[in-house]
């Protein structure tokens, strides 16, 4: 009877220790199905696009900055005194009416 | 007896719950380095392929800005080098019409007249003028005459054409058979400013 009763716990063990090979083999085969899908969204189409399109948002968001810049500066040189364009003119006539 | 089979069942549970929990420990180990792999994976895929596109695509939002920012600089610049130019155009009409009473414009018509024939460097010389400037030419050709040959130590034959052109101010003189033009116009004298004196204005007012 104590042997048999041994031989039961055996039986039980091996089954626990079989039960978590299989769950262990489902953890790996859950892991590699989820690197898969990491690998797969890297090179899918949709994630590309929505990173360019991120990527875009940004790039734009900064031309944005550049464009603001020019834009001030360009304004800048647009605010000339009339002081200075009447001494600039000031030149520009003196040149034309001299003569060789 | 029977304590020694308790104890011996004891140890066979122990040791499939110790074998159990080094498979399962390993199995999760061993998932984590698949998933950081992969993670790995497609970062490089990342970077070898959708960052260079990236990359690209900034650098043609980005060059493109740059350059549209450079041409609204250059276009202001332009502005105001055009608005420094018909200002000055604008004074030399008024000098032209005789409106501005600190420059005397006979002696400027003169001067260009004897620009001219020093470069044209031949004794019968046509003269042209607009309408104002026509009259003017008509009614004083003979000093003019006596003065340039005087100047430039030359005898000349100066005709007015009879059509008067139409410019602003200032002449057109030819030569006798029109193989020869010197353009002393108003609009000529500033439009060759204009190409020559560019760089140096723009200096002046925007200091570069």
């Amino acid at each position: 009877m104590s042997i048999e009763k041994l031989i039961e716990e055996e039986r039980k063990s091996i089954k626990i220790v079989e039960e978590a090979k299989a769950e262990a083999e489902k953890i790996i085969s859950d892991a590699k199905k989820e690197a898969q899908k990491i690998i797969d969204q890297a090179i899918k189409k949709e994630y590309i696009e929505e990173y360019l399109a991120k990527e875009e948002k940004n790039a734009t968001k900064d031309a944005k900055k550049i464009t603001d810049k020019y834009e001030k500066e360009a304004s800048r040189i647009k605010q000339i005194s009339s002081d200075k364009l009447q001494k600039t003119s000031n030149i520009v006539l003196k040149e034309t009416l001299k003569f060789d | 007896m029977t304590k020694n089979i308790s104890s011996m069942q004891n140890e066979i549970q122990r040791r499939a719950q110790q074998e159990s929990e080094k498979t399962l420990s390993e199995a999760r180990k061993e998932a984590q380095r698949i998933i950081n792999s992969s993670k790995d994976r497609s970062e490089k895929i990342r970077i070898e392929k959708i960052k260079p596109e990236a990359a690209t695509m900034r650098r043609k939002i980005i060059g493109s800005a740059e350059l549209d920012g450079r041409k609204s600089i250059i276009n202001a610049k332009e502005e105001i080098l055009s608005k420094v130019f018909d200002f000055t155009e604008e004074r030399l009409q008024k000098i032209a019409q005789g409106k501005d009473k600190g420059v005397n414009y006979e002696e400027i018509i003169f001067e260009m007249i004897k620009e001219a024939a020093s470069k044209i460097d031949e004794d019968k010389l046509l003269i042209a003028g607009n309408k104002t400037d026509h009259s003017y030419l008509s009614s004083k050709l003979s000093s003019i005459k006596q003065k340039l040959g005087k100047e430039l130590n030359r005898k000349f034959d100066l005709e007015i054409i009879k059509e008067p052109h139409n410019y602003t101010g200032g002449i057109i003189i030819y030569n006798a058979d029109k193989t020869k033009i010197y353009n002393n116009t108003i609009e000529g004298r500033l439009l060759e400013l204009q190409s020559r004196m560019r760089g140096r204005i723009s200096k002046d007012l925007f200091g570069q």
